[in-house]
């Protein structure tokens, strides 16, 4: 969020502060949400197309249910912990694409920014200006409202748009005064190709900057596409997301308030770990 | 040119924010909506028109039995028969011709008295086949109104309508949507008929103060309603809050007296709170499933055979529902009354026949494709989702594709093979449901859904033409088992309407029916009891 | 200065056109809302009659033209849904959701600020850990998430404030506190980090040597440099404003544009949606421009790059 850019930084390597007792916890639930994520299919203990009408509605362990259900049943007898687990891997997939999409999109942009000038130059600002005019939220509606037939491919590439201007802007201009650097022009009068001092040299200065942006900018992208899909928007059932299962949960919120609680808990853990970590990042480079 | 010209929108005085913001600010503290003689409604929607003819949907017919009258009033207290509404009596002179002798003595909202002109405005095509909203009035009433050949003014207080055809439901048709009554001096004093259409005039026992669409319907009590039951409370205003959850935290807090729309899951919990009962139960609609034969896959009759045998509809009834409504035997409905074949069960639950029907098909495994909408019925999705795991009990390949508009379900391409609807009795017969849904000029036929057999249509012909109640039940039973046999789709279960009500304010009595009962009949305050 | 004025108004300009432009075009590639809003009854007459009435059977540029000329003139086309004018549609919803936005952006300034402030004079100790940890809370927590949350205590279990709609001055209080929770958040990031910044600035230093005591020369000297760095994410904060009102509209059964924009992209009701957009667009070019052209008076910096560039 801060948009000021120390030039020509890189990621601490060596000299670093002992890291926080909060930051060891947030890497320590991140680890586990992204094993969740990637194993869910094998730690899933219920198939979750599977319906169950004898079992709608079971209690969590917490408030005096079964072990067979430790986190309860939805209103059609899924299982809870079964379909949080689809959701962690449904969002954070999401999430990790969306982030990354967007970050090599603008960067890419904003090193050609950088690289062309000119009409170039002008038409990325143009498009950054474009971006700024409308919130996330409010463009990402439009565009669903428009688009005929809602699929998880589209609703990641509409992720992707979010927060690409920043990436294009920290890459512009850490590649603008990289660009002065001595030996950069001095990759240029050997006759190094120019793709290459950007790819090889430019852009590892610019590392730095871009991960703790999208660090910061992972928490954001969860948040996104939760909010879209609460608001009935985006993924349709019987594919599920962390964002839908809240949406469901919210219509039960007086008689099995679990269902939104739960999602609701884990949506929290995870963008509160990712910004502390993010936060802590930017410090430390912030800080060198 | 003008560019930029704000100016009618900045001096508009709804928009200064002061004028807008202030009155609610003034208003003090916690202002709940129980002043003694408000009703408070929370509602899903409010309708884009006020004009029966112009829109039909379950939230305009909440708010249409307040405002209009019919010729013909059915009273659904006691078995759905017709009684005398706006017409004290009627006479079915031939099976085309019905004349109606009109009621003395009714005042409209404006001060307008009912007469046989006002009559002939309503069923004029004038109204009926206009331009309007974005559709016009046609799309909505031809399928109930369209046979209207013409309407004759007698004598001031004498009305005699002519259909094309001969119509079995003649008077049924005067006695149901759309057929209620508008003022034909109201749509003078009206901008034109779009903006008529905004703010209806009717002789009901409610008149419209306030209409913001997305927002809420005031109405008040009309001091000179010519019923007996009169207006329950002095203002009714319908409150729109999307959300259910807002829904019931609003009754639970006291900040509505009735909610609707309340999803069956809820009802215990609302039960179980001190000052709120739930109220409902099944209305005479039928939720059910259309079965599209043009494809490959499904135009073998045994196999939509086969889904229907795998349906265990009690259990969706029992689990979902909570056992608050029930299964229909057949196409058809108790309030039918003389035309309802008692002695059809309901569907059948076989799931082995329907492993063996689809053994002898030679059905192996070919994707059937369901297109389902989240929320556009009660429990839309669930019930997708548990009908997905009954067919793929009995060894049935069947996918669900969550669309988000109607445009995208009936979408006409090679995978659309099921898809949800719902078979309101608009007339309590079987023509004003089974017939107009699955006959000839039915929505689905006419869009190639399915092709009506000749059998059938010879059959439908005497149904819809036929004076003789005989003869109408025998036909009426023998299309049921042709369809039984050759499915165009599966009756599920009633569909319900369910309340929230503030107990410690009022009583609420529903009609099985969408419209909603606000006269005194229908809602008692309870410091009045 | 001139120059650079006209170009950031050209840039707005253009700008505003490239977004009138995306809003048509988006709505180009939507599909026929006629079967959508006829319902799924309708008949071929009924939807080429519809087509006719909306122009949807004119060739494009003769509707792109159509509609550049139509947002000259603030007429943005009658609503599919209601036939009623788009743009008093959603003006009529607009005092609302400035109702929120408004004291909305007071509270969170109210308490952002000072705990941003509070955090950087306590920088590096517990109290500035917690604060921070607070807002990253803040930050973190999905809007929809504290609207549920509250109403679930302050609605069904205390009975104390309506859910819904606008019913009195109260029903503002939990739909406020809902977006404040996330921008309090990012005010107090950003007031504590450009505070600790300028904290380091060595005319702090002289300050404190000339015998001021610490928090003088917060105030006097810091606060008022720390304005410009928090101008900066004022374009930013409208747009996290708007979105956190989306949200929170619907959450609360808010008459305001918010929830006027989901219902009508529910209903692909696309002159609403397409209004809608185009006045929140608007409101954020103005904005940021707005923004532009403060610097103009309060960053010293500016000024001088201006003489810099009449050398």
């Amino acid at each position: 969020m801060m948009e000021s850019v120390p030039p020509a930084l890189e990621l601490p390597r060596k000299r670093c502060a002992p890291i926080p007792l909060m930051v060891k916890a947030a890497i320590a639930v991140m680890g586990f949400l992204t094993f969740c994520a990637i194993f869910a299919q094998w730690l899933m203990p219920y198939d979750i197309a599977q319906t169950d009408l004898l079992n709608r509605f079971a209690l969590p362990v917490f408030l005096g249910g079964s072990w067979a259900h430790p986190l309860g049943t939805d209103n059609l007898g899924h299982d809870m912990l079964s379909m949080v687990l689809r959701g962690i891997q449904i969002s954070f997939t999401i999430a990790v694409l969306g982030t990354l999409g967007g970050a090599i999109a603008g960067t890419l942009l904003g090193l050609l920014a950088a690289w062309a000038g000119g009409v170039t130059e002008d038409l990325v600002g143009i498009l950054v200006d474009f971006q700024a005019t409308l919130p996330f939220l409010v463009l990402a509606l439009a565009l669903l409202a428009v688009l005929p037939d809602a699929d998880m491919m589209l609703f990641i590439l509409i992720m992707c748009i979010y927060g690409w201007e920043r990436y294009a802007r920290l890459a512009r201009s850490v590649a603008l005064s990289a660009k002065e650097a001595t030996y950069i022009q001095a990759l240029g009068v050997i006759g190094a190709p120019t793709y290459r001092i950007y790819l090889a040299h430019i852009l590892p200065n610019a590392l730095g900057v871009l991960i703790v942006n999208m660090s910061l900018n992972f928490p954001a992208t969860i948040l996104a596409e939760t909010s879209l899909n609460f608001l009935g928007i985006g993924i349709q059932p019987p594919d599920t997301s962390l964002g839908v299962l809240m949406g469901q949960g919210r219509n039960h919120i007086y008689n099995a308030p679990w269902m939104a609680l739960v999602p609701g808990a884990v949506i929290l853990v995870a963008t509160l770990s990712m910004s502390l970590i993010g936060d802590w990042l930017r410090d430390q480079l912030e800080e060198t | 040119m003008r560019l930029l010209n704000l100016e009618p929108y900045m001096l508009r005085p709804q928009y200064s924010l002061p004028a807008y913001i202030l009155p609610a600010l003034m208003s003090v503290g916690i202002a709940f909506a129980a002043n003694a003689n408000e009703l408070s409604i929370a509602v899903q929607k409010v309708p884009d028109s006020l004009d029966p003819a112009l829109e039909n949907s379950n939230v305009n017919q909440r708010i249409m039995w307040s405002l209009f009258n019919t010729l013909v009033t059915v009273d659904y207290r006691d078995g759905g028969k017709m009684v005398p509404g706006l017409a004290t009596d009627w006479d079915v002179i031939s099976p085309r011709t019905v004349e109606f002798k009109l009621r003395e003595g009714v005042t409209f909202h404006n001060g307008d008295s009912f007469d046989a002109e006002d009559v002939a405005y309503t069923f004029s095509p004038e109204r009926l086949q206009r331009e309007g909203g974005s559709s016009g009035t046609t799309v909505v009433t031809k399928p109930f109104l369209g046979g209207i050949e013409n309407v004759e003014v007698m004598d001031p207080m004498t009305v005699r309508i002519t259909m094309k055809e001969p119509d079995a439901i003649i008077v049924q048709r005067f006695a149901n949507y759309p057929s209620q009554i508008l003022s034909k001096e109201g749509l003078k004093e009206a901008d034109s008929q779009e903006d008529y259409s905004k703010h209806p005039i009717g002789t009901g026992p409610y008149r419209l103060v306030d209409y913001e669409l997305g927002e809420h319907v005031t109405l008040e009590a009309f001091g000179n309603y010519w019923g007996e039951e009169k207006a329950a409370a002095e203002k009714v205003t319908f409150t729109v809050v999307p959300e259910v959850s807002t829904r019931i935290a609003g009754l639970r807090s006291g900040q509505f007296d009735i909610i609707t729309e309340v999803g069956p899951d809820s009802l215990e919990q609302i039960n179980k709170a001190p000052n709120t009962q739930s109220a409902g139960g099944p209305v005479e609609n039928i939720r059910g499933l259309i079965y599209d034969s043009t494809n490959d896959i499904l135009d073998d009759p045994s196999i939509r055979q086969a889904m229907n045998l795998a349906i265990d509809r009690q259990a969706i009834v029992d689990s979902l529902y909570h056992g608050r409504t029930e299964v229909p035997h057949g196409w058809q409905l108790d309030i039918f009354g003389d035309m309802f074949l008692a002695d059809r069960s309901t569907p059948e639950y076989d799931p082995e026949r329907a492993r063996s029907l689809l053994d002898e098909a030679g059905y192996d495994g070919e994707e059937i494709v369901y297109r389902t909408q989240n929320a556009y019925y009660t429990n839309e999705i669930e019930t997708a989702q548990i009908l997905q795991s009954m067919w793929t009990e009995v060894g049935l390949n069947v996918k669900l594709d969550v669309k988000e508009t109607w445009a995208q379900v009936m979408e006409d391409t090679e995978d659309r093979h099921i898809f949800n609807g719902s078979f309101t009795a608009y007339y309590p017969d079987p023509m004003g449901q089974f017939w107009r849904r699955f006959g000839p000029n039915g929505g689905w036929a006419q869009e190639d859904v399915f092709e009506v057999e000749p059998e059938m249509l010879r059959l439908g012909d005497t149904l819809s033409t036929s004076p003789d109640l005989e003869e109408r039940r025998r036909v009426f039973s023998e299309m049921l088992d042709i369809f039984q046999a050759d499915p165009d789709g599966a009756a599920l279960h009633l569909l319900t309407q369910f309340f929230g009500v503030n107990t410690d304010r009022i009583e609420l009595d529903p009609m099985p029916t969408l419209y909603l009962d606000l006269t005194t009949s229908g809602v008692r305050y309870q410091d009045q009891k | 200065m001139t120059r650079w004025i006209a170009a950031r108004l050209g840039r707005a300009g253009f700008t505003l056109l490239l977004l009138i432009s995306f809003t048509f075009f988006a709505l180009m590639i939507s599909a026929d809302p006629a079967l959508q809003i006829l319902g799924p009854d309708a008949g071929p007459e009924a939807i080429a009659a519809f087509r006719e009435k909306w122009n949807l059977d004119k060739p494009l540029w003769y509707r792109y033209l159509t509609y550049l000329n139509g947002v000259l003139h603030l007429d943005l086309g009658l609503s599919y849904r209601t036939g009623e004018p788009a743009i008093h549609m959603v003006l009529d919803r607009l005092p609302a959701t400035l109702a929120l936005m408004i004291p909305t952006a007071i509270v969170s300034l109210l308490i952002g600020v000072p705990a941003g402030i509070y955090a950087a004079y306590m920088h590096r100790t517990t109290a500035d850990r917690v604060t921070m940890l607070l807002s990253v809370v803040g930050l973190a927590i999905p809007n929809f998430l504290v609207g549920i949350l509250l109403m679930y205590f302050f609605s069904v279990r205390l009975g104390w404030l309506t859910p819904s709609g606008i019913v009195g001055w109260s029903s503002f209080i939990m739909p406020i506190l809902t977006m404040a929770t996330a921008e309090a958040g990012i005010f107090a990031r950003f007031t504590r980090s450009a505070m600790i910044e300028l904290l380091q600035h060595p005319m702090v230093e002289t300050g404190m040597a000339s015998g001021f005591s610490r928090w003088k020369v917060l105030f006097v000297h810091v606060l008022p440099n720390a304005a410009l760095p928090l101008l900066t994410v004022a374009g930013l904060f409208m747009g996290s404003l708007i979105g956190g009102a989306v949200i929170t509209e619907n959450v609360f059964s808010w008459p305001g544009t918010g929830r006027l924009l989901v219902e009508s992209v529910g209903a692909r009701d696309f002159t609403v949606v397409q209004t809608t957009v185009l006045l929140i667009g608007s409101t954020m070019i103005l904005a940021n421009l707005a923004v532009d052209l403060s610097y103009l008076w309060i960053d010293p910096r500016l000024r001088d790059a201006r003489q810099v560039a009449r050398r």
